[in-house]
């Protein structure tokens, strides 16, 4: 177990080196430069601002120069804010990012999952038929309607909960809704799928013919098998919070990571781009790595190779 | 649908088993009242977003670029069923045209995801071994990967059209696919009718034409139906972003994001594209449902 | 009906469990009565459909509902009828008093649940043990049953183990309460023939010991001539006749266990002729033939087959026969 953590953790060191390349190839090999936007930079300041970020080397000896500055953890700077270092910004914003995308995580769990047991217990009943509508919509609904809606009546309406900004919790209820509620009609269907699967296994019988009280046989017995196809999905799932939380971000206007990365993206601000790209790339593999070992641990047929 | 008829040209035995698997399939969706209504759902807004606009060019003189900024938003009228935009733009038009450049997007995003999907996970699991075990290893990698970020960079690199929108989305957007194949595959490799009709000596080609791909081409059509949806999703998101469509040009993720802003005083903005945007999805992922439930019996009862 | 003799621990009373098809009903079970007694093994044989696992585990309530109707009829145990107790009371009869075992042990344990978390849990529900007293003991049920290193193997995963191995880890399961009645619904039909043997012997001997009734399901005669006292043989649904091991085997009275009979291979068969098969199919239980259910296959059947089905008429006071023609058997 322990040496297959470590050899998993050993393999994420290509991976990661693939993703630096591949980012740093993508964006550097597209047309534009980050001194072309706006209004005209006479050559002259224009030559001085390459050489400061070392944009008049040739290419492949940047390369080496910004893996050289990865290994000391250092992400280099923004062209477009150029006071501040690329650690800087995802120091202020990354936080902020993890937050709405933990809060919506648990909220598409907790949702999804009870929805799914209910819908899988209850089969064919008019619980099922209502939860299961219900994480339809969920899905069909993007974030950025239900997000406006959100606003429209919990905040505006209602008042109970800031339209925007970001500060107490009170701020990351309505983001962490928004986001999450695509996640929590997935986890829901794959729960009630799930659990159907396991409620006709015969396994689940002879837990009855023990005389298990039904608590017992769901809790104990159907759970453990029936969420498998959660587990398995969690790594998609936080790839895809942490993507809508770009527009999320947008919607209630959080000083998360995301809207820098559209910006970034569109002024081919090199170094905060692939910072971006690759901070989030790694959370992931990690995470994807710790969903793997929660699988293990759920289902002992699995083996470490 | 003329599914049935697809399958028919197999083996004699296969002819049977393969027909009436796609007879029991066809019965299935047909009963299932709630699919059928999503399918005619989906055909009337595809008919409504396809003609509509012309149709109403041609009455009304209404189309989706003319403005009249002396008349700004107006709310629904009788001229103006949905009301008007910021710049006094018939907003019934637009939503149509925006809903023409989704199912367009989505349509074709999803069919170039099936297909380099299917290729790769058919390949992969076809070649084996330390092949499939490299190339099943990037799709893991990439599936952990923030691929909308891709999208944006593919974007904002090559450009707002909408062939770049629906390249950039069907090539990262394959994945699924891919290992949907592949497990499927696999497992049929090892089914007694594959090693039946093998032993029989039936060539390689005749296995897969005839057992292989007919018994893959469900799943891919699940998937398929369902990442329609999902790329519409994903073709309004960026346009919400100001990524997708160029303006004038309307699409929904980008009237959605104008109606968001000014949704306090001029609601229907808001509300008439994203209420087409959730009817769209959720006939979509309905019909998807349907299809899988009549593909797979498996799961029914 | 007859009332349950004094050593009786379950009687089953006309008992019926319909399924919902595609607008019909499928009959499973159509009215089965048997009586358990104390000690004895009752082997119900039918071929697969005839609804003798299905029997068994309506009892038990233990198949689904929906897609099932509830059955109907009685089983008494202990002067009740479990059919209509609460819920919370079967429970506490399920794998206490009245215990089964399944054909296919890989499916039946749970894969994601260590052999230790299953046996406890038994005690624990029934008996209140705590955590340590339930292992001590679910420990030495292993042993008994026949698993080595035990005290290791607890901790070990159902896949862990080998097919003969894990059903003697349901034997167990299903032993810990030391039961009144073990349902064993095809113990051995998943497993090796060497194995088979000794999973009954492990049955029997076990019975013996714990002084508890078996209910065998199986398909297989050959089973039964060893391991049962009595008989009860099915077919769509009913019993069609019942008697001792001795009658059954000796004095077949219905066509369908001569049948039976005749296509099961024996080694002291006397004129080591070929094998007989019964022609023709069991019928689809969602339409049933009109008249007696074998009349179709039965080389006997007369017009009157075809009018009415056959009731249970006794033949002597353990042999009973629903057949018509039974009477005039040769």
């Amino acid at each position: 177990m322990i040496g297959y953590i470590l050899r998993r953790l050993r393999g994420l060191v290509p991976t990661t080196l693939v993703i630096v390349a591949a980012s740093f190839a993508l964006v550097r090999l597209a047309p534009g430069s980050p001194f072309t936007s706006e209004k005209e930079i006479p050559p002259q300041i224009r030559r001085q601002l390459e050489a400061r970020y070392g944009f008049d080397r040739p290419l492949p000896e940047q390369f080496l120069r910004y893996v050289g500055h990865l290994l000391r953890g250092d992400l280099g700077l923004s062209t477009k804010y150029p006071q501040r270092s690329v650690n800087e910004i995802i120091a202020d914003g990354f936080p902020v990012t993890l937050t709405l995308a933990g809060v919506a995580l648990v909220w598409a769990l907790l949702v999804g999952i009870t929805a799914g047991v209910i819908g899988a217990i209850r089969r064919n009943t008019i619980w099922d038929h209502a939860a299961m509508a219900a994480a339809l919509v969920g899905i069909s609904v993007p974030s950025f309607v239900l997000g406006p809606l959100l606003v429209l009546v919990v905040s505006l309406r209602w008042q109970l909960l800031p339209p925007a900004g970001w500060g107490d919790w009170r701020h990351v209820i309505l983001p962490g809704l928004t986001l999450g509620t695509l996640s929590a009609a997935a986890i829901a269907r794959l729960t009630r799928g799930g659990m159907l699967e396991v409620v006709q296994s015969d396994f689940i019988r002879t837990a009855r013919a023990k005389g298990l009280s039904e608590r017992l046989v769901v809790w104990r017995h159907m759970l453990r098998g029936g969420l498998l196809p959660v587990v398995s999905y969690l790594g998609p799932a936080i790839a895809g919070l942490l993507t809508g939380s770009v527009v999320v971000e947008k919607i209630f206007n959080l000083p998360g990571i995301g809207p820098y990365f559209v910006d970034a993206a569109f002024n081919r601000d090199y170094f905060l781009v692939m910072g971006i790209v690759l901070l989030d790339a790694l959370f992931l593999l990690v995470m994807n790595l710790a969903v793997d070992i929660v699988y293990g641990l759920l289902d002992p047929r699995i083996r470490y190779r | 649908m003329n599914v049935p008829a697809a399958s028919g040209d197999g083996g004699a035995t296969t002819l049977v088993a393969g027909s009436s698997l796609w007879a029991d399939a066809w019965r299935r969706l047909r009963r299932n009242r709630l699919a059928v209504a999503s399918a005619v759902t989906i055909l009337a807004l595809a008919c409504a977003c396809l003609a509509g606009p012309w149709l109403i060019a041609a009455t009304w003189g209404h189309d989706e670029q003319s403005q009249d900024l002396a008349s700004g938003p107006r709310p629904p009228s009788w001229e103006h069923p949905f009301g008007t935009d910021f710049y006094g733009r018939d907003l019934l038009v637009r939503v149509l045209a925006g809903g023409r450049v989704s199912l367009t997007v989505g349509l074709l995003a999803a069919l170039v995801a099936a297909t380099i999907g299917t290729l790769y996970g058919a390949v992969a699991s076809y070649a084996g071994g330390l092949i499939d075990a490299v190339m099943m290893r990037a799709v893991d990698v990439l599936y952990a990967l923030p691929y909308m970020f891709l999208v944006i960079i593919l974007v904002t690199i090559l450009g707002k059209s909408l062939l770049l929108v629906f390249l950039a989305l069907g090539a990262v957007g394959w994945l699924l696919t891919a290992r949907v194949v592949r497990g499927q595959v696999l497992s049929l490799k090892e089914r007694e009718f594959i090693l039946a009709a093998r032993s029989l000596g039936t060539p390689a080609h005749d296995i897969v034409l005839r057992h292989l791909i007919p018994n893959v081409i469900g799943p891919v059509i699940v998937t398929f139906t369902l990442s329609v949806p999902s790329m519409i999703l994903q073709e309004a998101f960026l346009s919400f972003l100001g990524l997708g469509i160029q303006a004038p040009r309307p699409s929904l993720g980008a009237l959605i994001s104008d109606g968001a802003g000014q949704m306090l005083v001029f609601w229907w903005t808001l509300v008439f594209p994203g209420g087409l945007m959730a009817v769209l999805l959720f006939a979509l992922n309905f019909l998807g449902d349907g299809l899988r439930d009549a593909l797979d019996p498996r799961l029914e009862r | 009906m007859t009332r349950p003799a004094t050593d009786t621990v379950l009687a089953v009373r006309d008992l019926r469990t319909f399924f919902h098809g595609e607008g019909h009903v499928v009959k499973a079970v159509d009215g089965v009565s048997f009586d358990v007694r104390r000690g004895e093994t009752l082997a119900i044989v039918g071929e697969s459909g005839s609804g003798k696992s299905v029997a068994c585990l309506s009892a038990l309530r233990l198949v689904p509902s929906p897609p099932a109707f509830h059955p109907s009829g009685e089983v008494l145990h202990g002067g009740r009828d479990l059919l209509v107790m609460p819920e919370r009371e079967i429970e506490r009869l399920r794998g206490d008093r009245l215990a089964m075992i399944f054909q296919d042990p890989l499916s039946a344990l749970n894969p994601y649940l260590t052999v230790a978390r299953q046996l406890t849990e038994v005690l624990e529900v029934h008996r209140s043990a705590s955590p340590a007293a339930a292992r001590r003991e679910a420990i030495s049920m292993l042993e008994r049953v026949g698993i080595a290193d035990a005290a290791h193997r607890i901790d070990h995963h159902p896949h862990q183990f080998s097919g003969g191995m894990r059903q003697r880890v349901m034997i167990a399961m299903a032993l810990l309460c030391r039961p009144e009645v073990l349902f064993a619904d095809e113990p051995t039909t998943a497993l090796d023939v060497t194995i088979q043997a000794q999973i009954l012997a492990l049955v029997a001997e076990l019975r013996r010991e714990l002084g508890m009734a078996v209910v065998l399901v199986t398909h297989d005669l050959g089973v039964v001539a060893g391991a049962a006292d009595r008989v009860a043989v099915m077919y769509a649904g009913r019993i069609v006749e019942e008697g001792t091991v001795e009658e059954i085997f000796a004095r077949p009275l219905h066509p369908y266990t001569r049948g039976l009979l005749a296509s099961t291979p024996q080694i002291d068969m006397p004129d080591r002729g070929l094998l007989a098969a019964i022609p023709g199919l069991p019928p689809d239980p969602a339409h049933l033939p009109v008249g007696c259910p074998f009349q179709p296959r039965c080389d006997r059947a007369v017009d009157r087959c075809r009018q009415a089905s056959p009731q249970m008429a006794v033949f002597t006071t353990s042999h009973r026969v629903a057949c018509l023609e039974a009477g005039e058997a040769p």
